[in-house]
């Protein structure tokens, strides 16, 4: 039972972590960024979970960050699924702690970039397009996103880790 | 290690297919997915929120005696004059049913007020929102107007059962009508929010002002509802023009930037107006309603 559901206790336990940078992003909301966490929470179960169970985590992930955002449905969730199928296919990429860190960050803009891009192109109606302000937006945001990674991947691969190994996960 | 690249392969032509599949689902099943995703969230929202306001109750607790004293003095004569205007109120009300009552005049929407604490904001360049913690069980709907006292805050966008999501006054899919202060007779003007910056305060782009129109001297023109589209009632501060009135590149209209009237990165607690009937779009949108109109008519 536990190894079948590992993925969905993993989410749960990780959950804490998506809420408490929402709650960074609220209070900091003078900022006009967000917080973004999602991608790298994926890195530390894609070395870990088979295929299949990567998938639905980040799959869950990605829908929990665009359920109470008016991103357009699906573009982070499938991009994270491409993202856990490349990572969990090739467990070299991530053979050692330095690239693991690599990793994250990576995983962390990428997706980043794939929901601002989705953002843009769904609002392309109502905002005039301007290139030199949704690049200047788009760098603010890649930057945010990949520090965040960069701080906080020691600490939520350890806590994930932790929650594996209590599970029991190879 | 074979395996794993075929299996990989075989895992991204499966997620191509569910894309296809996904784009092509009813968006009804989208919807639902959406829905189920945001009531999974409600509740440690929700509760976050809640600890925050037990943490300010905590806070007030420890204030001394003497300043709850203070306090509640102040509020006894803020409440004493706020009585008297009451009174004149009422004076008024009644005259202006009479007034209607000769005229014929339809009778404005109606709202009943409730009054909600904000759980969280959420800022970006695309969107400027907040969520508020009441939801269609509190019988919030969708398109009601959010306000603080007579300044608009923004307008509700999806409920939820126990949460709703603000769209707010400077959010770049933000549209109304409005009336500019020291603009005789009063003409129609456009509000809409823009995508604004990193660490810059969010603003909305008033257009459509005609061009003989020059803000009142001495003090900063306020941007007020017109109440003709349906979901602000008339008379609502939107908030004050910024920076001055310029001509369009087109030179045959002006227009400016408009700051919200109350601090939004701040703001606590809203009120959302809730109509009393179904307005008119409602009842366009809703087949069980139309067809009660149709019974009604």
């Amino acid at each position: 039972m536990t190894l079948t559901w590992a993925w969905l206790i993993l989410f749960l336990a990780t959950y804490p972590w998506l809420i408490a940078a929402d709650l960074l992003s609220s209070s900091l909301s003078s900022w006009n960024l967000v917080f973004y966490i999602s991608g790298l929470v994926i890195v530390a179960p894609c070395r870990r979970l088979r295929r299949w169970q990567a998938i639905l985590f980040s799959a869950f992930i990605g829908f929990t960050f665009e359920a109470l955002r008016p991103i357009p449905h699906g573009s982070l969730a499938f991009c994270l699924i491409f993202l856990a199928i490349i990572l969990s296919s090739f467990p070299e990429l991530l053979r050692d702690k330095a690239r693991l860190r690599q990793g994250a960050i990576l995983v962390n803009a990428i997706s980043c970039f794939i929901w601002y891009l989705a953002m843009s192109i769904s609002m392309r109606e109502q905002i005039p397009f301007q290139f030199s302000s949704f690049l200047y937006n788009l760098t603010l945001q890649l930057l945010l996103s990949a520090t965040l990674a960069l701080l906080l991947f020691n600490t939520i691969s350890v806590y994930q880790n932790r929650v594996m190994d209590k599970l029991r996960i190879p | 290690m074979d395996n794993n690249r075929q299996g990989a392969k075989a895992s991204i032509i499966a997620l191509i297919v569910f894309i296809g599949l996904w784009i092509a689902l009813p968006s009804t099943i989208r919807r639902l997915n959406k829905e189920a995703f945001s009531e999974f969230q409600a509740p440690a929202i929700q509760l976050l929120s809640k600890s925050r306001d037990l943490a300010r109750y905590w806070e007030l607790r420890s204030r001394s005696t003497e300043d709850l004293i203070a306090a509640g003095r102040d509020l006894a004569r803020i409440n004493a004059t706020l009585e008297l205007k009451l009174h004149a109120m009422e004076d008024i009300r009644k005259e202006n049913l009479r007034l209607r009552e000769m005229l014929r005049y339809p009778n404005s929407t109606e709202y009943l007020t409730v009054v909600a604490r904000v759980a969280t904001r959420d800022t970006s360049t695309w969107w400027q929102r907040m969520l508020i913690r009441k939801g269609r069980n509190d019988g919030i709907r969708p398109g009601c107007p959010v306000v603080f006292g007579n300044r608009v805050v923004g307008r509700v966008t999806t409920v939820h059962l126990n949460i709703s999501e603000v769209e707010l006054v400077t959010s770049p899919a933000f549209r109304c009508t409005a009336f500019l202060e020291g603009d005789d007779p009063p003409r129609i003007v456009h509000v809409s929010g823009i995508a604004s910056n990193p660490f810059t305060t969010g603003r909305a782009k008033v257009s459509i002002i005609q061009p003989d129109y020059t803000p009142p001297a001495g003090q900063v023109a306020k941007v007020i509802t017109t109440g003709l589209g349906g979901v602000f009632p008339a008379g609502l501060i939107l908030g004050t023009l910024e920076g001055g009135v310029t001509r369009t590149a087109q030179g045959n209209l002006k227009e400016a930037y408009m700051v919200p009237s109350k601090n939004l990165d701040t703001i606590e607690e809203v009120s959302v107006l809730v109509p009393k009937y179904p307005t008119a779009g409602e009842i366009l949108m809703s087949p069980t309603d139309r067809i009660k109109l149709e019974e009604f008519k």
